[in-house]
């Protein structure tokens, strides 16, 4: 088996990596950069603990070899806070207490935010099928949906606070409406 | 450093298919190609593979991730992914039936990486698409370095697991025959039912995919398939006969329902789980036809 070498973006900065190909995207992601956020729960793509986005989309960091993700962009959940203060998910989750052992959190984090990337205002249904490729055994999973609901809000109110003038308050009727 | 996870073994991305089939067929060890990765990988924890081994990534390859409407036939890529077919507008309205299985296989993570060509020559009773495609009567277009061949579905897939394509061999396409919505011949309707523990994630134990063409209500044409309850997934061509020229009414339904369960269980033979399921795959074949009928 030959080494050869990846570049990729992890959370906005490149890495260029000497790797072997037998070695996973999580492997990279927590032994070469110790992003140990992500976690390895079952390793072949059941429980979503690994859940981290590739180019904006959601997948598990265990069913991809390091080759795989060359020029690609990730994402993971130490690169979810910008500028020191938490994603509105995160602080949803903390709010409604959507965890107990926390070890499926950062899964639930970035399939939340997958979902929220492509769906702002998503159904209480929508959100369990955005979900369903994370398990939590200690929740119960109403305390997580609601925290999503809640940041999908809190998403939404920023980005309406972010427009001017009429335009901003008549979106912001509509949200109002909408509820 | 190397993988404490996964075996060694030997690994080429090629930027053509060209390349990539030559590569498949100069292979000492045995030779794999890899598209989304999501059966192959669990398959790396859980059985043997020698360090001569090659996987062929076929993730370079876009020219195989295409979908279009061509001379009245659907070309889909076999790298087209489950997420991407799943929202493809053209999927939708031409092949809803696989839409719709494309929208449950696994999970989101599993859909945004999983492709229909890996999930066919994965070849698991159980495959989401496998139905869709058998009703769709989908043509596989498989390369080799020496030639192109085309296969129907039904011929290609020989076993649990088991398909007709060599290990020089790459299947590149789906061309699915487009099923015309044209008076006075009538319209396709769809219904998709599927058994499963729970919704993701789980493997579907009954899966059935229905298509009926009504002329006013009358049913001009019937394709029906079912997966994960017999070896291979199958039509049933013997309840698809009986329903020609049926009303599409509940007891027609009804009674197609119980055909079809007869029709299935007859060609594996009586096992444990018979008395369960046969009644089950009957209630799923008539809500399936109720489904598309009622659309």
């Amino acid at each position: 088996m030959e080494a050869l070498s990846i570049q990729i973006k992890v959370n906005g900065h490149s890495h260029r990596l000497q790797t072997f190909p037998n070695r996973r995207l999580l492997d990279i992601l927590r032994e070469d950069l110790t992003l140990t956020g992500t976690k390895e729960g079952c390793g072949i793509g059941e429980c979503g603990a690994c859940t981290v986005l590739v180019d904006g989309e959601a997948v598990n960091a265990c069913l991809i070899l390091a080759p795989q993700v060359d020029g690609r962009e990730i994402l993971t959940i130490e690169g979810l806070s910008e500028r020191g203060s938490l994603h509105p998910l995160q602080q949803a989750f903390i709010d409604h207490f959507a965890f107990q052992c926390g070890f499926c959190t950062p899964g639930m984090l970035m399939a939340a935010k997958a979902l929220l990337d492509v769906n702002p205002s998503p159904s209480r249904e929508e959100i369990r099928q955005g979900l369903a490729g994370v398990l939590c055994r200690c929740t119960g999973y109403i305390q997580i949906f609601e925290a999503v609901e809640d940041a999908a809000q809190a998403l939404l109110e920023t980005a309406v606070s972010g427009i001017e003038g009429t335009a901003g308050a008549a979106i912001a009727q509509r949200t109002e409406e909408a509820r | 450093m190397d993988s404490l996870h996964l075996p060694a073994f030997q690994y080429q991305r090629p930027g053509t298919l060209r390349e990539a089939l030559e590569l498949l067929s100069i292979s000492k060890g045995p030779a794999f190609p890899l598209a989304g990765g999501t059966d192959l990988l669990v398959q790396l924890r859980s059985r043997p593979f020698a360090p001569e081994c090659l996987f062929v990534d076929l993730g370079n390859l876009t020219e195989l991730r295409g979908v279009q409407l061509e001379n009245n036939n659907l070309q889909i890529g076999a790298l087209a992914t489950h997420a991407q077919l799943a929202a493809s507008p053209l999927i939708q309205a031409e092949a809803p039936l696989l839409a719709w299985a494309c929208a449950r296989v696994g999970t989101p993570q599993t859909r945004t990486r999983g492709t229909l060509g890996g999930n066919v020559v994965h070849a698991s009773p159980a495959a989401d698409t496998i139905p869709p495609l058998l009703v769709h009567e989908a043509i596989l277009v498989i390369c080799s370095p020496q030639a192109k061949r085309r296969s129907a579905l039904d011929r290609f897939l020989l076993g649990p697991y088991r398909t007709t394509k060599r290990d020089d061999e790459v299947l590149v396409a789906f061309s699915l025959p487009r099923l015309t919505n044209q008076p006075p011949a009538g319209c396709y309707r769809y219904g998709y039912q599927r058994l499963i523990r729970r919704q993701a994630v789980g493997i579907a134990r009954i899966i059935v995919a229905a298509a009926l063409r009504l002329q006013g209500h009358t049913i001009s044409e019937a394709r029906l398939a079912c997966g994960a309850v017999t070896p291979v997934a199958c039509r049933l061509g013997g309840v698809e006969e009986w329903l020609r020229g049926k009303e599409a009414i509940l007891p027609v339904f009804q009674e197609a329902g119980e055909r079809a369960s007869r029709e299935a269980f007859a060609r594996i033979g009586p096992r444990w789980s018979t008395p369960y399921k046969q009644p089950v795959l009957a209630s799923l074949v008539r809500r399936a036809l109720q489904q598309a009928g009622d659309s």
